[in-house]
């Protein structure tokens, strides 16, 4: 017998296994929604997560004895305080889940067994759980306070360099493999839960919330347990299935998190491999697609080899392969532009000197004219020069499939084509232009 | 990713009235797949339907079996004609008659003659049909939005189907309507498939639209005429309401 989940979108009771099985995850009542409206896509504003969610605490009030002071952020399960415990003079971390699912009994019976849980992870990669508890009919979590940023953060502003996500991931494995040894999966690994603190150091935030609003862990009511609760992209294929989910759904998420940290993106679809989009080591190919295997069994078993592999190509690196195009942008560039310029002033110096040997070398034509054609001449010659030059796997290719297939060739040909053209057409007009006043004036 | 009722998979998609008309027709070679994948797709109602009259799971499955064991003789097609009003009500009036005369018939497994749907899937009947005993919905009731509840789905696997070939699109719609999740920006899509914004937008909006007209065209095969489609297609969205 399934039993209900409450869609966090539209608020109403959907069975979570039909959502999962037959609407890959989608809440049929939203998609019936979304169906019928003519009003055109509403999209929420990035500020106001949940209109019902409004922050439940004053800032500068106190709350089961601590001074909030301020908010540091809102989602689908809640709100999150900076606050400060007057006792230890410390900061932390006050996380207020939604009124809606603290008036639920069967979610706060759920979530004084999982609170227990995740408070007794204590490892230095893990947001510390301090005190949980109920209060004024709110749920509430006191957690270690990480002065720091979330992955995400880092990853909104630029790139993390892939020397920096091979110190990241390693301590994300750490960690991971600490909690599954103690029967915990975390359920929900994306890039805003992975916080690093000023020294750089991880810290996983969240373990266990994905599945304190999901369901209960090992009841009989299996289909609850492995109910969806993630993030679409991060989530391991089976989570989204509504499949029987265990720790190898987390290393499938670290695997998203880890090949986004390399490219800037979530690995959906047909995604291509991380070395055809920035100059890694391709060793690092295969274990980012081994994470990221369909088949939870092909997977690596254990975060902890995730963390043995990714040292194995640290200790013995190889040297990195030719730069692909894409990799190499800056070099690039100078090499694009430096044909235009080139032959448009070597152009312009031509033209001064057989002007100044002889004015009338050019017949009736004026300079401008000579300027426009003679551009398109030069425009012609530097687009072929850089198609020429062009690699295939140039990132203005579309992205290559999967299995590694240059999908750049018709593209590429096309370009040629009519750069030649062009360079035809340019060269025919000037010569036109020379030899038909020439030409005019043999006859006049 | 479904593993349960596909239907057809390929060209051939079959809806409702056709196929019924369609069965009729001894010469239509697609007719037994047809109204198999039919009963593949539409049997939720029915079984919801038999549960909410208070049968016991078990028993439902078999009357649900039976029903549709029936309804693959074709026998019970043979009063279908043109002017045949919706389809829903159809197949309820059907399985009313069906279950009236059921108790006279000595031998349930005899009917059929081993042509039993190949994979009316049980096994997920329970986890994916949710029977509340005390749900004050009338037995017609639950199988209307039961009903509904087969043909969103079927729009959607058809709309799954068309996006086959362009993932983003489907994957867009996905993440735009999770269940489990606050809904994401667009900024949020868009940076998730690696897409500019105004392609989500998009997206969403051509998603919305031809999702629209799969419904429409589903239920158009279940009614009579333009007219009960309106009514129809109001019932259908008002069920999610």
């Amino acid at each position: 017998m399934a039993m209900d989940s409450t869609c966090l979108q539209c608020g109403k009771p959907f069975d979570a296994s039909v959502v999962a099985n037959r609407f890959a995850g989608v809440c049929p009542s939203c998609l019936a929604k979304f169906a019928a409206d003519d009003s055109g896509d509403v999209q929420p504003s990035p500020g106001a997560a949940d209109p019902t969610i409004k922050p439940p605490l004053k800032l500068g009030g106190t709350f089961h004895g601590l001074e909030v002071v301020e908010l540091l952020g809102a989602g689908g399960m809640g709100v999150v305080y900076k606050a400060r415990q007057p006792g230890l003079d410390r900061f932390v971390a006050l996380k207020i889940l939604s009124p809606r699912l603290s008036g639920d009994p069967e979610f706060v019976a759920r979530f004084n067994r999982e609170a227990k849980a995740m408070a007794a992870l204590s490892h230095p990669g893990i947001v510390h759980i301090f005190d949980f508890g109920k209060e004024a009919d709110l749920c509430f979590l006191v957690m270690e306070y990480v002065d720091g940023l979330s992955l995400r953060h880092l990853m909104k502003d630029r790139l993390l360099a892939p020397e920096q996500a091979l110190k990241v991931v390693p301590m994300i494995c750490e960690a991971l493999d600490f909690a599954h040894s103690k029967g915990v999966i975390h359920r929900d690994i994306k890039p805003e839960n992975i916080l690093l603190d000023k020294e750089g150091r991880v810290r996983i935030a969240d373990f266990g919330l994905a599945r304190m609003v999901s369901g209960p862990p090992g009841a009989p009511t299996a289909t609850l347990s492995q109910v969806v609760m993630g993030t679409p992209g991060y989530m391991a294929p089976e989570q989204y299935q509504g499949m029987n989910v265990d720790h190898r759904a987390d290393i499938y998420s670290l695997g998203a998190v880890f090949y986004e940290m390399l490219t800037g993106q979530v690995p959906i679809g047909r995604f291509d491999l991380p070395s055809s989009r920035v100059q890694i080591d391709v060793r690092l190919d295969e274990i980012v697609l081994k994470a990221l295997a369909t088949e939870p069994a092909r997977r690596y078993q254990r975060a902890s080899e995730v963390k043995t592999a990714l040292e194995t190509v640290a200790l013995a690196p190889r040297p990195l392969p030719v730069p692909p195009v894409a990799a190499a942008a800056p070099p690039v560039r100078v090499r694009q532009r430096r044909p235009w310029l080139i032959f448009f002033f070597v152009g312009l110096m031509v033209y001064y000197l057989l002007r100044r040997m002889n004015p009338n070398s050019f017949g009736s034509l004026g300079f401008m004219e000579f300027a426009i054609l003679f551009g398109l001449f030069t425009m012609a010659l530097a687009f072929t020069w850089r198609v020429m030059n062009r690699s295939p796997r140039d990132s203005a290719t579309p992205p290559s499939e999967f299995t590694g297939e240059l999908s750049g060739g018709p593209r590429t040909s096309r370009l040629a084509v009519s750069a030649f053209v062009w360079t035809i057409v340019g060269t025919a007009l000037i010569a036109a232009s020379l030899v038909v006043p020439a030409f005019m004036r043999a006859r006049g | 990713m479904t593993t349960g009722p596909a239907v057809g998979g390929g060209a051939f998609q079959p809806t409702l009235w056709t196929v019924v008309l369609r069965a009729k027709d001894p010469a239509d070679p697609h007719r037994r797949t047809a109204l198999n994948t039919l009963c593949e797709t539409y049997w939720a109602p029915v079984y919801v339907y038999l549960r909410h009259k208070g049968r016991s799971s078990e028993d439902a499955k078999d009357a649900t079996q039976g029903f549709f064991a029936h309804f693959l003789e074709l026998k019970a097609l043979d009063r279908v004609e043109r002017g045949r009003g919706r389809f829903k009500n159809f197949l309820l009036a059907l399985l009313e008659h069906y279950l009236a005369n059921e108790h006279r018939k000595a031998n349930a497994e005899k009917r059929g003659g081993g042509a039993v749907p190949r994979s009316l899937d049980f096994a997920r009947a329970e986890t994916e049909v949710r029977i509340d005993p005390a749900d004050p919905r009338t037995p017609e009731a639950a199988f209307r939005r039961s009903w509904s509840m087969a043909v969103l789905q079927d729009a959607f696997e058809k709309l799954r189907r068309e996006f086959s070939a362009r993932e983003a699109e489907f994957e867009a719609v996905r993440i735009h309507l999770f269940a489990g999740a606050q809904r994401p920006t667009h900024a949020a899509i868009a940076e998730r498939l690696g897409l500019p914004l105004t392609d989500v937008a998009n997206l969403l909006h051509r998603s919305r639209k031809r999702l629209r007209e799969i419904i429409r065209s589903i239920l158009r095969e279940a009614v009579d005429s333009d007219e009960d489609l309106d009514g129809e297609v109001a019932e259908f969205f008002a069920s999610f309401e």
